[in-house]
C-alpha cells in the first residue's frame, strides 16, 4: 500500500498542456503530403502508386485537361507517393491537424493542360511532362 | 532437414503420393491422394509431433481445374535433443473436385484445424464431411447462402442480398442457471463480439463466444492489388502486429522471388519487431490492472507504453511502426542518434518496468485475483494449437523466433520464458519475463548492427510461385502464405494470425471462473479481432 502511494507520488504529472500548447510531431513523421506545384508536371505516378486512392485523377478528352485531385480523407500517410514521384513534388509533412467538418475541406485539387497527339490528335499527356521528359511526344496509336 | 521426413513418409504412405517439391528451403510440399490424406496427417501429428500451423482453401480451377487444400505442418528435428532452428515445415495438398465440393475432416482427429475447416466451408464452398460442428462461422446469417467470396468466379464488388436466419447456441438448462448475453456492443472501446454465460449465480457453466461480427474480404482484396500495395494492407491487418504482419509478408514474396535482402534490414526487422512486442507486452501487463482494480498500474502501464510508441515516432515516423517495411528490406536507414535514443530509452524503460512490477505484481490482493484464475491446460493448448504467451504459460516450448529462426534472430542469443501453471498469473509473467528478454535483444542487435545498404529493389515476383512468411507477433505466430499470379499479383493470401487459434481456447477456460474474472481472462490472452476476421 505505502509502496503503490509512493510511486503515485514520485510520478508527478504526466499529461501535456496539449492544445493549449503545440505539440510538434518528430522529423520523421508522416503527416499531411504537401504538393508542390511548380515541381508537379501532373504526371500521374502518384495516383498509380496510391494504394487507397486518395490521389484520382480524371482526363477531359475534350477540353484537353487532366483534372488531379488528393484527398486527405482517404490518406493513409503510407508516403508511397512521395517515395515514388519523379520530381520529388510530394513530401509528407509533421502537420496532422486535420479534422474537419467539411469533407471539401480536405480536397486539394489542381488542373493540367493536355498536350494534343501530332498524328492521331487526341489528348493524351500533360504539357508539363512532355517538355521535362525527353522521349518522342507519340501515346502510340499508330 | 525435411529430406529425412521425407524418406520416412514415402517409407509409410508411397501408394497415396503423387507429386513433391521443395521450392524455397525448409519447406516441403507433397501432392497426396485425399482418400489418404487424413491418414498422413494423422501420421504427423500424433506420431512425429507435429503441429498444424495453418490450413488454406484454394480456388485453382482456373489452373488445373480443381480447388485445392493446402495442410501446413511444423515439424520438431529428428533425435532426442532438438537444437535451435530444427524445424521445418511439411505441408501436404491435394485436390478436392469441383464437381464434389467436399473432403474429409480432419478435425475429430485434430481439433486444431475445426476453424479452419468450417471457414473453408463458408468462404469456398467445400464442405468438411465429418465434421462435428458444422454451424457457420466467418458469414453470419445475414450473408446468404451458395455466394462463396474467396471462389474466382466472385468478383469483389458483388453486394448479396441480405439475408435473416436463426443461429443456434449451445445452451444449458436447469434449475438457477441464468444466460447472460454480452455484446457484439461493449462498454469499452474494443470490437464487436458476442458473449452467452450461462451461470448459476456468479459461477459460469459455459460460455459461448461468437466472433466474425467485421469481414473485411481482406484476402479477396489482396488478390486484385500487385504486390507493392499488398504490403500496406497486409500493415493494416491490425494495429497490435502491424510490423509482424507486414514481416511476414514480406518474408514470404522475398522467399518467393529468391530474393537475399542485405543483412542490415535483417537486423533493423529485428528490432522494430521487438520494439513492437515491448510496446505491446508492457501496455498488457499494465492493462491486467484495469481488470483487477489497479488503477494506479494501469495508469502506470500505460505511461511506460506511452514512451515506447514515442519512441517508435520518433524513430519510424509511425507509432504502430507502419511505412517501415518493403519488399526487399527495409524503406528508412537508422541513424546513429537514433540507435542511441533507443538504447537510452530501453534503459529506462528497463528500470521503471522492474518498479512497477514490483510494486503491482506481489500484492496479495493483485494474487488473489491472478493465480488459479482461467487454467489453460497443457493437453487444451496442444489440441487447439494455441501459439504465443498462451502457449508457454501453459508449458508448450513454442517459439517460432528459436524454433523457425527468421531475420535476425539466429544472431542473438535470448530465452524462451516457460510456465507451466497456464492461468492468469502465468500469461502475464511470461510477458514481463520477455519484455526484458526483448530488451536484450535488442541491444545486442544495436551493439553488432552491420553496416551497409537497407534495400533490394524488387520490381517483379514471378507468378504461381508459394512460400510461407511468418513471425512471432507479441501474440504468437502469423503465418502467412502466399501463391503469386501474373503481373506480379498475389493469386491467394492466406493470413492466420495468432489470435484465430488463441480465440477457441478462450472459451474453454473461462467455465469454473466467476462472472467478473471474465475480462481479466480475456485481458490475458488478450486477442485480437481485427487479425480474426480478416
Amino acid at each position: 500500500m505505502f509502496r503503490i502511494l509512493k510511486k503515485s507520488l514520485s510520478t508527478g504529472i504526466v499529461t501535456s498542456r496539449y492544445p493549449k500548447e503545440p505539440d510538434q510531431a518528430p522529423e520523421e513523421f508522416r503527416g499531411r503530403p504537401e504538393v508542390d506545384f511548380e515541381k508537379c508536371t501532373g504526371c500521374k505516378v502518384c495516383s498509380e502508386v496510391c494504394p487507397s486512392r486518395a490521389i484520382t485523377y480524371e482526363d477531359d478528352l475534350k477540353q484537353g485537361i487532366r483534372n488531379w485531385q488528393l484527398s486527405y480523407a482517404n490518406c493513409i500517410f503510407c508516403g508511397a507517393c512521395e517515395e515514388q514521384c519523379p520530381y520529388g513534388a510530394i513530401t509528407l509533412s509533421r502537420f496532422y491537424e486535420m479534422a474537419s467538418r467539411n469533407k471539401d475541406d480536405l480536397l486539394v485539387t489542381a488542373k493540367f493542360q493536355l498536350s494534343s497527339c501530332p498524328r492521331c490528335g487526341q489528348y493524351f499527356e500533360t504539357i508539363r511532362e512532355i517538355r521535362r521528359t525527353p522521349k518522342e511526344v507519340s501515346h502510340g496509336c499508330r | 532437414m525435411t529430406d529425412t521426413y521425407f524418406n520416412e513418409l514415402t517409407t509409410q504412405f508411397s501408394y497415396a503420393f503423387l507429386d513433391s517439391e521443395t521450392p524455397v528451403p525448409d519447406e516441403l510440399y507433397i501432392t497426396v491422394k485425399p482418400e489418404a490424406c487424413v491418414g498422413i496427417c494423422r501420421y504427423l501429428y500424433e506420431k512425429c509431433g507435429a503441429s498444424l500451423v495453418s490450413m488454406v482453401g484454394s480456388d485453382e480451377r482456373p489452373l488445373n481445374g480443381g480447388f485445392r487444400l493446402y495442410y501446413f505442418f511444423s515439424l520438431p528435428g529428428h533425435g532426442s535433443s532438438v537444437p535451435q532452428g530444427s524445424r521445418s515445415f511439411v505441408n501436404l495438398q491435394m485436390k478436392v473436385d469441383e464437381r464434389h465440393p467436399e473432403f474429409t475432416s480432419i478435425t475429430p482427429y485434430m481439433p486444431a484445424a475445426h476453424w479452419y475447416e468450417r471457414e473453408i466451408q463458408d468462404l469456398l464452398g467445400l464442405k468438411p464431411v465429418g465434421h462435428p460442428d458444422p454451424r457457420r462461422l466467418v458469414l453470419h446469417e445475414n450473408w446468404p447462402k451458395g455466394f462463396y467470396p474467396l471462389r474466382k468466379d466472385f468478383d469483389y464488388k458483388t453486394q448479396p442480398p441480405r439475408t435473416s436466419e436463426d443461429f443456434e447456441m449451445k445452451r444449458v438448462e436447469g434449475e438457477g442457471v441464468f444466460e447472460i448475453p454480452v455484446g457484439p456492443v461493449h462498454a469499452g472501446i474494443i470490437e464487436p463480439g458476442h458473449f452467452r454465460f450461462s451461470s448459476v449465480g456468479e459461477k459460469i457453466l459455459n460460455l459461448e463466444a461468437r466472433l466474425f461480427y467485421k469481414h473485411k474480404g481482406t484476402e479477396k482484396l489482396a488478390e486484385i492489388l500487385p504486390f507493392t500495395k499488398g504490403l500496406f494492407l497486409a500493415e493494416r491487418i491490425c494495429g497490435v502486429c502491424s510490423f509482424s504482419h507486414a514481416t511476414s509478408y514480406c518474408q514470404a514474396l522475398e522467399k518467393i522471388a529468391n530474393i537475399q535482402i542485405p543483412e542490415r534490414a535483417h537486423y533493423l526487422r529485428t528490432i522494430f519487431l521487438e520494439l513492437e512486442r515491448l510496446y505491446n507486452h508492457v501496455g498488457d501487463v499494465g492493462n491486467i490492472c484495469a481488470g483487477t482494480g489497479l488503477l494506479v498500474g494501469n495508469a502506470q502501464g500505460m505511461l511506460l507504453k506511452e514512451k515506447l510508441m514515442e519512441l517508435n515516432e520518433a524513430i519510424t515516423g509511425n507509432r504502430y511502426l507502419r511505412g517501415m517495411n518493403t519488399v526487399g528490406g527495409l524503406r528508412r536507414d537508422l541513424s546513429e542518434e537514433k540507435r542511441i535514443l533507443i538504447l537510452s530509452t530501453l534503459r529506462q524503460i528497463q528500470k521503471e518496468f522492474k518498479a512497477l512490477i514490483d510494486v503491482i505484481m506481489f500484492l496479495s490482493t493483485q494474487r488473489d485475483r491472478l493465480e488459479t484464475t482461467g487454467i489453460l491446460s497443457q493437453q487444451v493448448a496442444r489440441d487447439l494449437g494455441v501459439v504465443g504467451v498462451a502457449a508457454r504459460a501453459s508449458g508448450l516450448d513454442s517459439d517460432l523466433r528459436r524454433d523457425h529462426p527468421y531475420a535476425a534472430y539466429d544472431k542473438v542469443s535470448f530465452k524462451v520464458p516457460l510456465r507451466t501453471e497456464g492461468d492468469v498469473s502465468a500469461r502475464v509473467w511470461i510477458r514481463i519475463e520477455e519484455v526484458f528478454e526483448s530488451i536484450r535483444i535488442i541491444e545486442q542487435l544495436l551493439d553488432t548492427l552491420p553496416s551497409g545498404d537497407i534495400r533490394v529493389e524488387v520490381k517483379e515476383i514471378p507468378p504461381y510461385k508459394y512460400a510461407l512468411g511468418y513471425t512471432e507477433s507479441p501474440r504468437g505466430a502469423n503465418i502467412h502464405w502466399i501463391m503469386t499470379a501474373p503481373d506480379s499479383r498475389l493469386y491467394r493470401y492466406k493470413i492466420r494470425s495468432a489470435s484465430y487459434v488463441n480465440w477457441p481456447a478462450v472459451p474453454l477456460v473461462v467455465p469454473g471462473n466467476i462472472v467478473p474474472d471474465f475480462p481479466l481472462i480475456n485481458k490475458s490472452f488478450n486477442l485480437c479481432y481485427s487479425c480474426t476476421d480478416l
